[in-house]
């Protein structure tokens, strides 16, 4: 098999979903672009992990939410959002203020069982924490999100 | 069911709607992704040829092995991770006569140790609060990275009679509920448990030194001597911390341990409370009382053993077993870390007493039901579990009488 191609389709594949979902699960004003470049420079080096991982998207979303982690508490430069507020639905907006009240650990439950589609169990492997620790964080950000969400739309009306 | 689920097809679909819009980046990220891949890849590759290499560093050290895989990097003693000398023998002042001095300016931390241990950095890559920074064992452990919070390589061939322990540092303790004491000295080991993480019984000392905060576990073999642990009270102790080493926790450091909401004893109500100091508390749940109207599992006792919490959150066994008038009442703080004002629509003020008839719910699959307020300044989540989700007017009765118990702690000064 070829490696470079099949990283490649893999690459393709996952790259602007990885961004999207990046894009919501850190800070406003942090470049997702960063993080998921370095997490697909890991990827690429531990290769046939990966595509033999059972949730290869997955695995690579958590690294990337990992370094942006890391890369935010290093990082000096200024902030540049990406993608750009001109460039965002108004919807997708108020996600992202909505999202912006809910701690790190909660929203990356959110995103991993959200859009990654992973079960409490799947989520708490991934995580490394018990089934109830995840239950009880998805349980908090849903009602943190719900709220926030239900604020944005009394702001807008 | 529905409107709760709101704020979670919103997420999905905005990011469906983000993903539509990005095209793919230039053709030379994708040539950089590989060429720096391939790189990284040889250079694991490369340190796994390196094992058995002796390097002489002023004091003749042994360097068994670099990192095969992943961040893990063994360094040698006096050196930075990337080998360059930054001490001396005569720049050291070791606690011990031939001791040597571990210098990790990149994270401001230097520690002394027996010549012949091993410091590894980076042991738990997965983690990101607290972050990894190194693990020593007094034997010959293996580099490779863990995917988990514990070096379990190193601690699975930890002979009887060596220790391993492993600092993390919190960045931030948004995710956190315990106490950071600062640091005594001499180093104290405490809080011996077995932790989930672990697997085997250890020590688990959480300390702040020049405004950082750090995890420190340790791991003994059975037959481990006094004086084993005294090299490692002794080594602990010789830790430098620089100040500027590292970003500390910010604003949310004061976060300091708060004690649970409790409920006023009556008869007919059994409640179990985490520890005021919190120093055993694990797990993702924030200071907590549970309250029942019907005996709790011994399983969940179990978990629940001197305050600590060492499981799940919530009474779980005697939820899933919980008869159809029954009731549970879980009251957690949910404060720490959370920032928003006191007006904030997810934990509104409300006026006491509470009303259990606030509470939003069934969620999380039925048969609970959730009151989130801001209360003496507090956010407090109530979670009422009544085995029905159709709870009868007696049964919220029941629930509203022990909320009218529930006492919130006031803030501490600290905090």
């Amino acid at each position: 098999m070829d490696r470079d191609a099949d990283f490649e389709r893999f690459y393709a594949a996952q790259w602007p979903k990885l961004v999207a979902a990046l894009a919501h699960a850190i800070p406003a004003g942090d470049d997702p672009r960063d993080a998921a470049q370095e997490a697909f420079v890991r990827a690429y080096a531990k290769w046939p992990h990966v595509r033999d991982h059972e949730r290869p998207d997955a695995w690579l979303f958590l690294t990337a939410f990992r370094i942006a982690t890391r890369l935010r508490k290093r990082s000096a430069r200024p902030p540049e959002m990406f993608p750009p507020l001109s460039a965002l639905h108004v919807d997708d907006l108020g996600v992202a203020l909505a999202l912006r009240d809910v701690p790190d650990r909660q929203r990356l439950v959110l995103l991993l069982r959200g859009v990654y589609g992973l079960s409490t169990r799947e989520t708490a492997d991934a995580m490394h924490c018990p089934e109830g620790t995840v239950k009880s964080l998805f349980a908090r950000a849903r009602v943190t999100l719900a709220a926030s969400l239900a604020e944005e739309d009394v702001t807008d009306g | 069911m529905g409107e709760d689920l709101k704020g979670f097809d919103d997420i999905r679909e905005s990011v469906e709607r983000i993903r539509r819009g990005l095209a793919l980046p230039e053709r030379s990220s994708l040539q950089d992704v590989v060429r720096r891949g391939r790189r990284l890849r040889r250079g694991r590759s490369g340190a796994a040829a390196l094992i058995g290499i002796t390097l002489v560093l002023g004091v003749t050290l042994p360097l068994r092995a670099l990192s095969p895989l992943g961040e893990s990097t063994r360094i040698p003693p006096g050196t930075t991770p990337a080998g360059t000398p930054t001490t001396t023998p005569s720049e050291i002042t070791p606690t011990h006569p031939g001791w040597v001095d571990f210098q990790l300016p990149a994270e401001g931390l230097s520690i002394q140790t027996p010549p012949d241990w091993n410091l590894i950095q980076v042991p738990n890559p997965a983690l990101y609060n607290p972050s990894s920074v190194f693990e020593i064992a007094s034997y010959y452990a293996p580099a490779a990275p863990s995917d988990g919070c514990a070096p379990t390589d190193a601690i699975s061939k930890l002979p009887d009679d060596q220790v391993v322990f492993w600092l993390d540092e919190w960045g931030s303790l948004s995710d956190t509920n315990s106490p950071f004491a600062p640091r005594a000295d001499p180093f104290p080991l405490q809080n011996l448990a077995s932790y989930e993480c672990v697997g085997q019984p250890g020590y688990l000392t959480r300390f702040s030194d020049a405004g950082r905060y750090f995890s420190l576990f340790a791991v003994f073999g059975p037959h481990a001597t006094d004086g084993l642990r005294q090299r490692v009270i002794d080594s602990l102790s010789s830790l430098q911390v620089d100040p500027a080493g590292a970003p500390g926790p910010g604003a949310d450091a004061a976060a300091s341990w708060l004690s649970p909401p409790t409920f006023d004893p009556v008869p007919g109500w059994l409640t179990q409370s985490t520890s005021a100091d919190g120093s055993s508390l694990q797990g993702g749940g924030g200071p907590m009382t549970w309250a029942s109207n019907v005996p709790f599992d011994p399983a969940d006792l179990g978990t629940m053993t001197g305050g600590a919490l060492t499981g799940g959150v919530w009474p779980q066994h005697t939820i899933n077993s919980l008869p159809t008038d029954g009731v549970v009442i879980v009251a957690d703080l949910a404060t720490l870390g959370y920032t928003a004002p006191s007006n904030s629509a997810t934990f509104p003020v409300r006026p006491a007493p509470l009303d259990v008839h606030d509470a939003i719910g069934p969620v999380e699959g039925g048969k609970q039901f959730v009151l989130t307020a801001a209360v003496n300044e507090q956010f407090v989540e109530i979670r009422f579990f009544y085995g029905t989700d159709t709870p009868s007017s007696a049964q919220l009765q029941a629930a509203q009488d022990e909320l009218d118990r529930l006492v919130v702690p006031s803030l501490p000064p600290s905090a």
